[in-house]
């Protein structure tokens, strides 16, 4: 079979979808014409299609993957394949920011098992931690809106974002305003659009009457109004188990970020704030 | 690339050590395709997370007959991110703006190392007027939506249109002449 036993239309589908994806509206009408097997390999041929063109247009060098993300994957893999999977290529980096105690292990050298045995045990932790929940609630943890699964990723995430240490990478200690046991960090990278909010000691509050949203200062943005950075809750649960880590989720990209300030606002937060209450804020000197 | 024994039929058997050379071989390849549509860090590395995960467990699909593994590897990671994309915000694949699209100037690739379809794909990209060129490499390089490369080449979208399907159906029949196909069961829906 070839592709003129398709229709045009059909054909038409499977080239969008090989090179920029499909509507919804679209995404149904291939699912509905590709029943037949037959239909569903001619949609994987343009794919492989699209893939051919695409390393032929690939004149420049590869961008190297960075070591950090090397190190994950081989963890992962280690995981499926259920051993440790060894690459001759991928020597870890030494963690040039210290990580959060609960994310610490031992004080030995620096060393590929050294990161490795991090991550293993960050999960072993979130296991365990599952296990023990499942058996005694029957909750499932690791649904997507688990408070352990998720807080653990967001702290791996926060240890990789440190331990590759971007040349302009921020990291700076909370001032409280409005909260004066608030205290923590917040760490952002301007170039990786990545950052964290670190917290300590700082109110929990009650999601249904208030919520925390966080607000980005952007020097190079001609706008009065800083850059909505994310709506948050912060659990007492959380609290106690020690700090809370936040990923910081921009609204828009952040050219050069000079201050941060977590606001407390109705829900679901606001698209301005009044600035009234300001538990802390973080800027750069 | 062409002359390395493919790793993905070892990965299937789970050889570990062919996992760590797999990810080795095609690390490079991969984030690259994803730097290239993620716009932040965080999204790249689940990406390629993600994408990796999906290339050993259907590891077991591919067949040196029909591709390259190379090729094979390029064609899941781009699915991927398509699906991705359309989870998204159902817009186009690449992060590119229109004011960011690569220099017209731009050729096509002609490393020796190119596997067997690369290199066809880049012969025939070099024989194709270079406004069919350029249309193919926005499409599928930069992820541009029809509407957007006729707006950026100022051509009339039938143009842009013609252009694109006439290219991958070419390159499509001068691939795969024969039924070959690998077996279709991540094509349904998104990949697995």
């Amino acid at each position: 079979m070839n592709n003129q036993d398709f229709s045009e239309e059909f054909v038409d589908l499977l080239i969008l979808r090989s090179t920029v994806g499909l509507s919804e509206s679209e995404q149904l009408e291939f699912e509905q014409l590709a029943t037949d097997p037959e239909y569903l390999k001619e949609a994987e041929r343009f794919d492989l299609t699209a893939a051919a063109f695409e390393q032929a247009l690939q004149f420049d060098e590869f961008e190297e993957m960075p070591r950090e993300i090397q190190d994950l994957l081989l963890f992962s893999a280690g995981d499926m394949f259920g051993g440790d999977v060894e690459s001759e290529s991928v020597t870890p980096i030494e963690p040039k920011v210290e990580l959060a105690d609960r994310s610490r292990v031992g004080d030995g050298p620096s060393t590929r098992e050294a990161s490795r045995f991090r991550w293993r045990e960050m999960t072993a932790i979130a296991v365990a931690a599952a296990s023990l929940l499942l058996v005694v609630t029957g909750f499932n943890p690791f649904s997507e809106t688990s408070d352990v699964a998720s807080q653990l990723t967001t702290a791996q995430r926060l240890a990789s974002l440190t331990t590759a240490n971007p040349a302009d990478l921020i990291d700076l200690e909370w001032t409280p305003v409005h909260d004066a046991d608030a205290s923590g960090k917040v760490v952002w990278s301007d170039s990786r659009q990545e950052g964290y909010m670190v917290f300590e000691n700082i109110k929990a509050n009650d999601p249904a009457l208030e919520k925390y949203q966080l607000w980005i200062f952007d020097t190079d943005k001609a706008q009065k109004e800083p850059i909505d950075g994310g709506v948050f809750d912060i659990s007492a649960a959380e609290l106690e188990a020690g700090r809370v880590i936040v990923p910081i989720k921009p609204n828009l990209p952040i050219s050069k970020a000079v201050q941060f300030a977590v606001t407390v606002e109705k829900p679901p937060g606001v698209v301005v704030s009044k600035r009234e209450k300001i538990p802390v804020l973080a800027a750069v000197e | 690339m062409t002359t390395e024994a493919p790793l993905l039929p070892r990965v299937a058997e789970g050889d570990s050590s062919a996992v760590a050379k797999c990810l080795d071989r095609y690390k490079n390849l991969v984030w690259s395709l994803v730097r290239r549509n993620c716009t932040d860090f965080q999204t790249a590395e689940d990406a390629v997370q993600d994408i990796f995960l999906k290339i050993w467990k259907n590891a077991g699909r591919f067949d040196a007959e029909i591709a390259s593994e190379t090729t094979f590897v390029a064609m899941i990671a781009r699915r991927s991110l398509i699906d991705m994309s359309r989870k998204r915000s159902h817009t186009a694949l690449g992060a590119t703006e229109l004011d960011q699209v690569s220099n017209p100037d731009m050729g096509v690739a002609n490393r020796a190392e190119l596997n067997d379809e690369a290199a066809k794909a880049s012969a025939m990209l070099a024989d194709f007027p270079s406004e069919q060129r350029d249309a193919i490499r926005m499409s599928v390089f930069e992820g541009l939506s029809h509407a957007s490369i006729a707006d950026a080449m100022k051509l009339p979208l039938g143009t842009v249109k013609t252009y694109i399907r006439r290219g991958m159906i070419e390159l499509r029949n001068a691939l795969f002449t024969k039924e070959e196909a690998f077996d279709p069961q991540m094509v349904k829906g998104e990949v697995q």
